[in-house]
């Protein structure tokens, strides 16, 4: 026994030991913000990446001709001061400034602007779908750079806001092999005129950002972003309870309670416009019939989900564009409400008294098997059986865009917060994202115009003439729009919010009150 | 083992292509348009047939290439570097503690056959074997972190402390060399939890074994004339019993390290250890097929060595094991 005490004794003493060399089990902080996340960061290159994880770092480290601020209905400048389109929408000129450097001294000007949009189309990844219309770059002063689109795109000065166009300078050619734009070196190295740069990245732990004192826009007031991934999310919860990190995310519904309850936490609210839907395989029998899809939308009771599943935190929507944004006609919703007699009726119209069996394909994400669960049950109220089958993400895309799904389920946040984004991505006969292979001409005709057209007054006619296009054909089935949530330490202060900008953080902007 | 390799490459090539899915889509994003993807798919090579693509893959293979992963856009070669040393530090960690553990254990439990000791480490033995590694990992970081705030919760080191100069990777090697106290006192304190957690299931395969091994052993008539010689019963033990019966430990360790770079892939992910596991975890929901490929290659590789070695200890342990 005396033996084990001393054992105990030994052990408890290396441990208090280790604790004060390595200044308590997280070191001293200096001024900073520690995020912690579940997506892993692999790639900091904005024309290469689109996943979230990396666009939030892309963000703080470049900067884009234009921003979106802390209001939604505005574009606010950032490297180009003004714009202007001309009257057929198919050319746009930008004035840009003149005192931006990059990290490496490279000055900002036109050419440097010329440049990088070529790389992006270059590069040809992901985030070059939006800049395909861009027939020619030019840079006709040393401050002035001019576009010239293949055809209108009433959504162009929208897309400029987005990371994917971040501007990177040609400085980044010093380090390309094989032709690859700079790539690989790109993939993990900083060289930005944005308020941040890369200090530190130890691959799947943590990201280091350090703020750029002599910043054009101003110094941050934070020294240091560090980004840390924390797989799962009951030890997020723990650590920001623990108020050893400043904001978690991805944190789930269920423990939102717990967290809004505890001292010194709070869960940031708003409307986000991440929105949620079925889809139907609509050239196959049996949602190849517009009343057969009209009976599932009677079925769903859209409330219970809400309350049940979302514990709240979302509000059901009717049509492509999410609430928030011009474009919609809000008198649509909640016009689909759960109407038993209604949705029986319009199957035995259908010629599907009995129902019928179809199979709901899905995968392990979010709380997607929990829905598939209800609807379920919900179908079954009116006769139509449902059988669920679930695959792992990559499986399901690919079943999703081959058009193998017969019913589905499927979430999305917009590239860039316009109408064009919900609409025509989603119901255009040759977009890809198409899921319910919908063939329209008419539909092809509306979308078609409202892209063309530059003032948006025109658009948002169309695109409400639309809404009540879908509202009629039920191409999917609208579930609920999400409340974006976001918890974090009270301590943490100018955090803003914009529906356009989720899921990046204005960290230039915010500072820390301990 | 160059056969066994080479089976190997050709499954892990196989079951990577059936997965139904495409990486460039992925890779491009949901988002994005249908001649973007063309394009991608083009550049990656996916549009070829299987037995080209799986060629190409054996001839870079060959020259010590392992390909360029899909999520990362950085030599799978390099990326897997830069992962190995955490892995191999858990690992090794994981592999010391369940051995060490194991064989004390064990031999206390056969040396105290059917006493309360035998009885307490069948039961640390069955939940080592029947307790979900990523439940423990949770529950220990609930008391451990979050009520007691005595170790950290994940990672390798703290959020506010500079790792240490890379010299293997190896964080506690390489701070204690750097004379890095700060760092050192860190990584170790990050290094508990994971480690075992890990290490708990070998524990108990280990410790079954040391004990019915050691059984076996100590009735044996050479134990009895040591003890008749009037050697004290720890000498016994340790000088004749313990090197006979740790030949079936020796044996078990390829198996054992088999077992632990397996366990790595939850376990990292619990505590977002950043080694090869969490790696591969995040390059199979990307469907990045020459990451996955390069993660099981050398994986295997490993497994391979390690087998080797302990082919080769058998002649150091057991004298009458020569090999021509």
């Amino acid at each position: 026994m005396c033996r084990f005490k001393r054992i105990v004794f030994l052990v408890g003493l290396l441990t208090v030991s280790l604790m004060v060399v390595s200044g308590g089990i997280f070191g001293q902080a200096p001024m900073a913000v520690v995020l912690a996340t579940a997506q892993d960061m692999d790639n900091l290159d904005p024309h290469v990446t689109t996943m979230n994880s990396n666009m939030r770092l892309i963000y703080l480290i470049y900067d884009g001709l234009c921003q979106f601020g802390s209001d939604p209905s505005t574009v606010d400048p950032m490297l180009a001061t003004s714009w202007e389109a001309s009257d057929d929408g198919l050319s746009w000129i930008f004035q840009l400034r003149n005192d931006a450097y990059f990290e490496d001294g490279t000055h900002f000007d036109s050419a440097v602007a010329k440049f990088s949009f070529e790389r992006l189309l270059g590069v040809g990844g992901g985030p070059s779908s939006p800049y395909q219309v861009i027939e020619e770059i030019l840079a006709p002063e040393p401050y002035t750079l001019k576009f010239i689109l293949k055809e209108p795109f009433g959504p162009f000065i929208w897309t400029m806001c987005s990371v994917f166009c971040r501007i990177v300078p040609p400085s980044v050619m010093e380090h390309e092999e094989d032709g690859d734009w700079g790539q690989a070196w790109l993939a993990d190295h900083s060289l930005g005129s944005g308020p941040f740069q890369l200090k530190s990245w130890e691959k799947g732990q943590r990201v280091v950002l350090a703020a750029k004192k002599d910043y054009w826009g101003g110094a941050p007031k934070l020294d240091q972003v560090i980004v840390r991934i924390i797989m799962e999310p009951a030890t997020r919860k723990m650590e920001l309870l623990a108020g050893t990190i400043d904001i978690a995310e991805d944190i789930l519904i269920e423990d939102l309670d717990e967290l809004i309850a505890a001292e010194g936490v709070e869960v940031f609210k708003a409307p986000s416009f991440h929105i949620n839907y079925l889809y139907f395989d609509t050239q196959n029998p049996p949602f190849d019939d517009a009343r057969v899809r009209k009976a599932v939308a009677y079925a769903l009771d859209y409330d219970a989900l809400i309350d049940g599943i979302m514990k709240g935190w979302a509000v059901p929507h009717e049509g492509p564009v999410p609430i928030g944004m011009w474009g919609r006609d809000d008198r649509l919703d909640g016009l689909y409400t759960r109407r038993l007699p209604l949705a029986r009726q319009l199957l035995a119209e259908a010629g599907y008294p009995d129902g019928f069996t179809t199979t709901f394909t899905l995968a392990p994400i979010a709380n997607w098997a929990q829905i598939a669960t209800l609807v379920q049950s919900y179908l079954a109220d009116v006769g139509i059986t449902v059988k669920i089958e679930q695959y792992s993400w990559p499986t399901y895309i690919a079943m999703a865009l081959g058009h193998e799904v017969e019913l589905g389920i499927i979430g999305i946040t917009p590239d860039y917060p316009d109408p064009d984004m919900f609409a025509w991505m989603l119901y255009h006969s040759t977009s890809e994202l198409n899921l319910s292979n919908y063939q329209s001409e008419e539909i092809d005709r509306i979308l078609d115009g409202a892209r063309a057209l530059s003032e948006q007054d025109e658009r948002d006619e169309l695109y409400k003439e639309f809404h009540w296009l879908q509202h009629e054909l039920v191409l999917v089935v609208y579930l609920y729009q999400d409340l974006f949530r976001q918890p974090m330490r009270t301590w943490v202060k100018g955090y803003y919010y914009n529906p356009n900008m989720q899921p990046l953080i204005p960290f230039q902007d915010m500072w820390v009150e301990r | 083992m160059i056969p066994t390799l080479f089976g190997v490459t050709i499954l892990a090539f196989l079951i990577a292509n059936l997965i139904p899915g495409d990486p460039a889509r992925l890779q491009a994003g949901p988002n994005a348009s249908r001649e973007v993807v063309e394009r991608l798919r083009e550049k990656l090579g996916l549009d070829d047939p299987l037995l080209i693509q799986y060629s190409r893959y054996l001839s870079h293979l060959f020259q010590g290439d392992l390909g360029t992963s899909i999520r990362t856009r950085r030599p799978v070669l390099s990326d897997l570097k830069t992962r190995f040393p955490a892995t191999f530090e858990l690992t090794l960690t994981a592999l010391l503690f369940s051995g060490i553990g194991g064989i004390i254990l064990g031999t206390l439990a056969a040396v105290k056959q059917d006493s309360l000791i035998d009885h307490g480490s069948r039961v640390v033995a069955l939940a080592g074997v029947a307790v979900p590694s990523f439940w423990l990992g949770i529950i220990l970081q609930l008391i451990f972190f979050f009520k007691l705030r005595l170790l950290p919760s994940s990672g390798r080191i703290g959020q506010f402390i500079s790792s240490p100069t890379h010299i293997s990777g190896l964080y506690v090697f390489d701070s204690l060399f750097a004379g890095n106290w700060t760092a050192l006192g860190s990584s170790l304190l990050h290094l508990v939890m994971p480690a075992v957690t890990l290490s708990l299931g070998a524990l108990a395969l280990v410790s079954r074994t040391v004990r019915s091994s050691v059984l076996d052993v100590i009735s044996l008539d050479y134990v009895q004339t040591a003890r008749s010689k009037g050697l004290r019963e720890r000498i016994v033990i340790r000088k004749h019993v313990l090197r006979n019966a740790l030949i079936p430990v020796v044996t078990m360790s390829g198996m054992t390290l088999a077992a632990l770079l397996g366990g790595t892939v939850l376990i990292e992910t619990v505590f977002t250890w950043p080694g090869m596991g969490l790696y591969v975890v995040n390059s199979i929901f990307a469907l990045d097929f020459p990451a996955i490929m390069g993660f099981t290659v050398l994986a295997a590789l490993i497994v391979q060595i390690m087998n080797l070695f302990v082919d080769i200890s058998y002649v150091f342990l057991d004298p009458r094991i020569r090999y021509g």
